[in-house]
C-alpha cells in the first residue's frame, strides 16, 4: 500500500524505520507515564494517576487469575501482561489519534522508496503511523508469546510431549500464533486504511463534507476496537501461557 | 477484465466473512442475553466474556477487510 522508508531494502532483512520509530515512541510514552505515576506515590492520599495505574494493575491481575493455573504463575506473568496491555493500548491509540504522511515524487533508492513503490502508493510516505498496523510487528510479538509458552511447557518435558497425542494440538501450534498476530494487525490496519478511504471522499460543492458522519462513526469504532484488541491480545497471551504450564497444581 | 475479477474477489471475501461473523456474533450475544436473564447478578463477568467472544469472532471479517483493501489497492501485486 504505502511506501515505507526501509533500511537495507534489498537484503533478506529489511527494517521498517517508521514502525521501529513508532515502537520506540510508544515505549517512551509508557515509560514516562509510569515514571510520573511512580514519582507521586502516596499511601495516605493516592492521586488520580496512582488510582488509575492501580486500577490497571488490578484489572490485569484479575485477567491473569482467570487464565493462569496457580497464584505463583499469576505473579510471574503479571509484569509481562501489564507491560503488554499498556504498550499495545498506547501503540494502537497512536494511530487513532493521528497519522502523518508526506507526499513526495522523488524516489530515494537507499531507503527503499523506489519509483515503482511510489507510483503504487500515489507518492505517500507514512512517517507517523500505528506500529501495530504492520504485519511483521504483530506476528513477531505473537511468535514471542509462542516461544514463552513453549519455554513454560518444556519445564515438564514429559507432560509437554504427552499432550501431542492429540493431533489437533499440532495444528494449533501453527494456527494459534498466526491468528494471534493477524487479529491485532487486521483490526488496526483495517481501521487506518478505512480512515484513509473515507478521507478521500470528495467534499460536495467544496462546502458540505459528506464523509464527516461516516468518519466520526468509524473513528469511534476504531477507538473502541483499539482498546478491545489490546485487551484481547493480552488475555490470549496469558491463556496460551497458562495452557502450556503443566507442572503447576491448580489452586482455584 | 482483470480489474473486475479483483473487484468480484474482494466483494465475495467481504460479503461471505460478514455473513459468517454475523451468525457468530448473534450466537454469542443471544447466549449472553440468556445467561443474564437466568442469573442477573452475574452480568459483569458474563459481559466481559461475551465481549471477548465478540472480539474474537469479529476479528476474522476485519482481517478479511484488511486483506480486501490490500488486494483492491495493490491489484494483486503483493
Amino acid at each position: 500500500m504505502s511506501a515505507f522508508p526501509m533500511l537495507f531494502p534489498n537484503s533478506a532483512f529489511p527494517i521498517n524505520l517508521t514502525t521501529i520509530a513508532m515502537m520506540i515512541l510508544a515505549g517512551l510514552v509508557v515509560i514516562i507515564f509510569l515514571r510520573v505515576a511512580a514519582s507521586r506515590l502516596s499511601v495516605r492520599e493516592p492521586g488520580k494517576m496512582q488510582n488509575l495505574v492501580e486500577w490497571i494493575i488490578e484489572f490485569t491481575a484479575n485477567m491473569a487469575k482467570d487464565t493462569m493455573p496457580s497464584q505463583r504463575l499469576v505473579q510471574w506473568v503479571l509484569p509481562l501482561a501489564f507491560t503488554m496491555l499498556l504498550f499495545l493500548f498506547v501503540s494502537n491509540w497512536l494511530g487513532v489519534i493521528a497519522t502523518v504522511s508526506i507526499n513526495t515524487n522523488h524516489p530515494i533508492p537507499w531507503l527503499g522508496i523506489t519509483a515503482q513503490k511510489l507510483a503504487q502508493a500515489h507518492g505517500e510516505v507514512p512517517l507517523y503511523d500505528s506500529p501495530t498496523a504492520n504485519m511483521s510487528m504483530t506476528l513477531g510479538m505473537a511468535f514471542m508469546v509462542w516461544v514463552i509458552s513453549h519455554f513454560q511447557g518444556l519445564k515438564t518435558p514429559r507432560k509437554w510431549l504427552r499432550h501431542y497425542k492429540n493431533p489437533m494440538f499440532i495444528i494449533e501450534e501453527i494456527t494459534n500464533p498466526l491468528t494471534h498476530g493477524m487479529r491485532l494487525y487486521g483490526n488496526i490496519f483495517a481501521g487506518e486504511a478505512l480512515i484513509g478511504v473515507i478521507l478521500s471522499i470528495p467534499i460536495l460543492y467544496h462546502v458540505i463534507p459528506i464523509g464527516l458522519p461516516l468518519l466520526l462513526v468509524w473513528l469511534f469504532y476504531s477507538a473502541f476496537v483499539s482498546s478491545i484488541q489490546a485487551y484481547v491480545f493480552t488475555i490470549l497471551m496469558t491463556l496460551y501461557i497458562g495452557h502450556k504450564s503443566y507442572g503447576e497444581q491448580t489452586d482455584h | 477484465m482483470v480489474q473486475a475479477l479483483y473487484d468480484i474477489a474482494v466483494a465475495l471475501l467481504l460479503g461471505l466473512s460478514a455473513a459468517g461473523s454475523g451468525v457468530g456474533d448473534g450466537l454469542v450475544m443471544s447466549k449472553y442475553v440468556e445467561g443474564v436473564a437466568r442469573q442477573p447478578e452475574a452480568r459483569g463477568s458474563i459481559f466481559s466474556s461475551a465481549l471477548l467472544g465478540v472480539a474474537i469472532v469479529e476479528a476474522f471479517p476485519v482481517i478479511a477487510l484488511a486483506f480486501g483493501i490490500i488486494i483492491l489497492f495493490t491489484k494483486g501485486a503483493l
